[in-house]
């Protein structure tokens, strides 16, 4: 039966601090340890293109997200799969997804979408099989517009 | 007006340092014309305050574009309804409706006080800390979210709320949420009080509780408004996706629900009259941090709000400021916590209920982690990631699972009862709902057979409190058995829901294995500020028929197109129909059947009715004492 008043030997007080801690950091290193595991990569298409994280993604075959803005006049629908471009206004990812698309997807909205990479026929392409529009208190203000499309003029 | 607006707002600022400064003179004086001083005061902010607000949603009806948060998300053809909500739409409009809040339950808590308690100095320390909370707030909000910025030359026209906002989710989901989160500073400034006032006993248990369950039950009906809001609106047709701000409106709950339970397990001897302590400080904590996190723009997910650095850092400030230094009060005050020594042994029940609370704890710190690992990861290495719902769901999952199942246990020694009460009717009711559900799958029946136990001994507990008359009890085992639906609504649809997608033209239509889809019809049509698209879809299910009406919409103000789902409830599913991609003549309908959904929202709103009928049974009953 639990008895509360052993914590009045300071030993034993001081033991089950430290046995406590233990515990304590066991178990976090056994969430982390966990976590790991289920760890999703996030990338935008500038980082996607970098060789070291493209090769890895690829042979590990590597579940990730890629985030960025639908580009404009992208959007293809053959059959039941929907073909589209994110871009971060410097780099562009095709993306390939069959399914059902959120509400608020449409060309210049940011968009994460999570899948693999792979290479087809016609070159690199992401495969996704979920895609997410990111929603906002507020659209793009004018000054982040004007960068954005300032940005994507160079 | 709107400078009317501003001045109201800087006076009230000016009558909380007042109230500050009288409570002050009370702790040295113990004079209580002093505290008469704080009461004047803080019931002069509450009233400037209210009038400000309603000056600025006066400016929102009015069209007045001159004030900037008004131009940024208003407009003259907007229905007039939206427009009055869209003040809590943006930043800076919801910072001060947070502000409001405050100030409501601040002005409720000290007349409540001054009902029920007869400690002059510890009002007075209330008051103080309360006054310094408000000072806080009201900084934040003139010097860096102020909603009363004026533009120069006056547009015209305003930008238009984000269309995804104009909706009933907007008008009741962030004043709720917001209740439940402003709710826990009175249990923080009640348990600081009390640490400053040198003596901290069973009472404290008593003073925070109401407030306490209050916060509990807003929070989660708040966070249950949000995920139906985002289940309808957004098209995802899930009602939780795991993302960072979803998992942050959690921890507050989570931590309030360790702390309910904790204050439930001194009830007969004082012996975790610590634990209380360092978990309502924690749960103030978690709710500024959450806030913080929100506002920063630290994290990466899909909902995200306007963020500005500084605010993110002067809420780090505040939070670090507020919660350091009332661990550090604690840790200074902790001999005047009159803990039971417990030479008593501790009842099995007692020793369930402690092995609950860490369970919810444990819960709470997985949440956490995942939260925290990402940021600190991208400090460190830069890269950014996001945590899978298989992490979730190998932790957050079997844990509530464990909870679920200790939740049911009570207080029936007599094997008999246990057979005719409780074996019987749950083996019989799972059985039923299965067959209702045609479930195949062990495991789901499993999960049914565990939700569906929470629920009976919750309404067995219920009949016997009932029976001997003790009403206190009563509203725990409301919330309990809400959860137990809740548990059944989230089983249901994590495993037995299912989606179809038909190419059609008019006319024809597509049949799956149960689900007949057909689309009948098209019209197009113009609205207030809006074109749209409108389908006549009839979906056959079994032998049921239903007639579906979804939309597509395009706005003419900023070009954005939206989708309105056509939805039909039942009780057993809800089936959703949303056009999808328009390729020359054929149409892409996409036809969602959620199963149990509706019982998500049931069982949320079942324990939010819990929750709350016992905070208004506590603070009524402190009056009689």
């Amino acid at each position: 039966m639990i008895k509360l008043n052993i914590f009045k030997n300071k030993k034993v007080y001081l033991s089950s601090v430290l046995i406590s801690l233990i515990l304590i950091t066991l178990i976090t290193i056994f969430f982390i340890i966990n976590l790991k595991e289920y760890i999703v990569y996030f990338y935008n298409p500038t980082e996607i293109h970098k060789k070291e994280i493209l090769q890895n993604s690829l042979e590990n075959n590597r579940t990730i997200r890629i985030g960025g803005v639908v580009l404009n006049d992208s959007v293809m629908y053959e059959n039941d799969k929907v073909y589209f471009t994110i871009t971060d206004f410097s780099k562009q990812v095709k993306v390939v997804y069959s399914g059902i698309l959120p509400s608020l997807f449409r060309e210049g909205q940011g968009v994460v979408a999570t899948g693999k990479m792979s290479v087809e026929k016609c070159g690199l392409i992401f495969k996704a099989n979920e895609i997410l529009a990111k929603h906002d208190e507020q659209y793009l203000s004018k000054e982040e517009y004007e960068q954005l499309k300032k940005n994507y003029k160079k | 007006m709107v400078e009317l607006a501003h001045i109201l707002l800087i006076l009230s600022f000016a009558f909380s340092n007042f109230q500050f400064v009288s409570s002050l003179f009370c702790i040295r004086t113990n004079d209580v014309n002093y505290l008469k001083y704080c009461y004047i005061s803080n019931s002069v902010t509450f009233f400037c305050v209210s009038i400000s607000f309603l000056i600025l949603i006066y400016s929102f009806v009015s069209s007045d574009f001159s004030v900037k948060i008004v131009f940024e998300n208003s407009h003259y053809l907007m229905p007039n309804i939206y427009k009055f909500f869209a003040v809590w739409g943006n930043h800076e409009g919801s910072m001060f409706l947070w502000v409001w809040v405050l100030n409501l339950t601040g002005f409720i808590l000290w007349i409540w006080l001054e009902r029920n308690n007869s400690d002059i100095k510890f009002k007075s320390y209330v008051m103080s800390i309360q006054a310094l909370i408000y000072m806080i707030f009201f900084i934040y909000l003139l010097f860096l979210s102020n909603p009363f910025s004026r533009l120069f030359p006056v547009p015209m026209q305003g930008n238009d709320l984000n269309p995804l906002l104009q909706d009933i989710g907007l008008i009741l989901h962030p004043p709720i949420l917001y209740i439940g989160y402003v709710g826990v500073s009175s249990i923080y400034i009640l348990v600081i009080a009390s640490l400053f006032n040198n003596h901290i006993d069973y009472k404290l248990n008593n003073l925070i509780r109401p407030w306490a369950l209050l916060s509990w039950s807003f929070l989660t009906l708040g966070i249950a408004l949000g995920s139906w809001w985002a289940y309808y609106e957004l098209g995802w047709g899930g009602f939780w996706f795991w993302d960072p701000v979803e998992n942050i409106s959690l921890m507050p709950w989570l931590i309030l629900g360790a702390l309910l339970h904790t204050i439930l397990l001194n009830r007969k001897d004082n012996k975790f009259q610590k634990w209380v302590v360092i978990l309502s400080i924690g749960s103030f904590g978690f709710s500024l941090f959450g806030s913080f996190l929100v506002r920063s723009g630290i994290l990466n997910s899909i909902h995200s709000f306007s963020s500005d650095p500084l605010r993110g850092i002067y809420l780090m400030g505040i939070f670090f400021v507020l919660i350091v230094g009332g661990y550090l009060l604690y840790a200074v005050k902790y001999n005047y916590i009159f803990n039971n020594s417990g030479e008593k042994q501790t009842k099995f029940l007692d020793k369930v209920l402690i092995l609950k609370i860490l369970l919810i704890l444990t819960i709470l710190f997985v949440v956490v982690i995942a939260t925290v690992y990402p940021i600190f990861l991208e400090f460190l290495t830069g890269y950014k990631i996001s945590v899978g719902t298989g992490y979730f769901e190998t932790t957050f999952v079997p844990l509530s699972i464990f909870i679920l199942i200790i939740m049911g246990f009570i207080t029936i020694y007599n094997f008999k009862k246990f057979i005719y009460y409780i074996l019987i009717p749950l083996i019989l009711s799972t059985i039923y709902v299965c067959w209702l559900l045609d479930v195949k799958s062990f495991i789901v029946v499993c999960g049914i057979a565990i939700s569906l136990w929470v629920c009976i001994t919750a309404l067995y507990n219920l009949k016997d409190k009932i029976r001997k008359k003790s009403f206190f009890a009563i509203g725990g085992l409301i919330s309990h058995f809400g959860a137990g639906v809740l548990a059944l609504g989230i089983t249901g649809t994590t495993t037995l829901s299912k989606d179809y997608i038909a190419n059609v033209k008019v006319g024809e239509s597509k049949k799956f294995d149960e689900v007949i889809v057909s689309l009948e019809k098209l019209h197009t049509g113009v609205e207030n500020n809006y074109n749209f698209l409108k389908a006549e879809v009839k979906v056959k299910i079994k032998d049921k028929k239903y007639l579906f009406y979804p939309e597509k919409r395009k706005f003419s103000n900023r070009g954005m197109v939206t989708v309105e789902t056509a939805i039909k409830h039942t009780l057993l599913y809800d089936v959703m129909v949303a056009i999808g991609n328009i390729d020359g003549e054929k149409i892409m309908i996409k036809v969602y059947k959620k199963s149990m959904v509706t019982w998500i929202w049931i069982g949320a709103f079942i324990m939010f009715l819990g929750g709350f009928i016992s905070s208004l049974y506590r603070l009524r009953n402190r009056k009689k004492q």
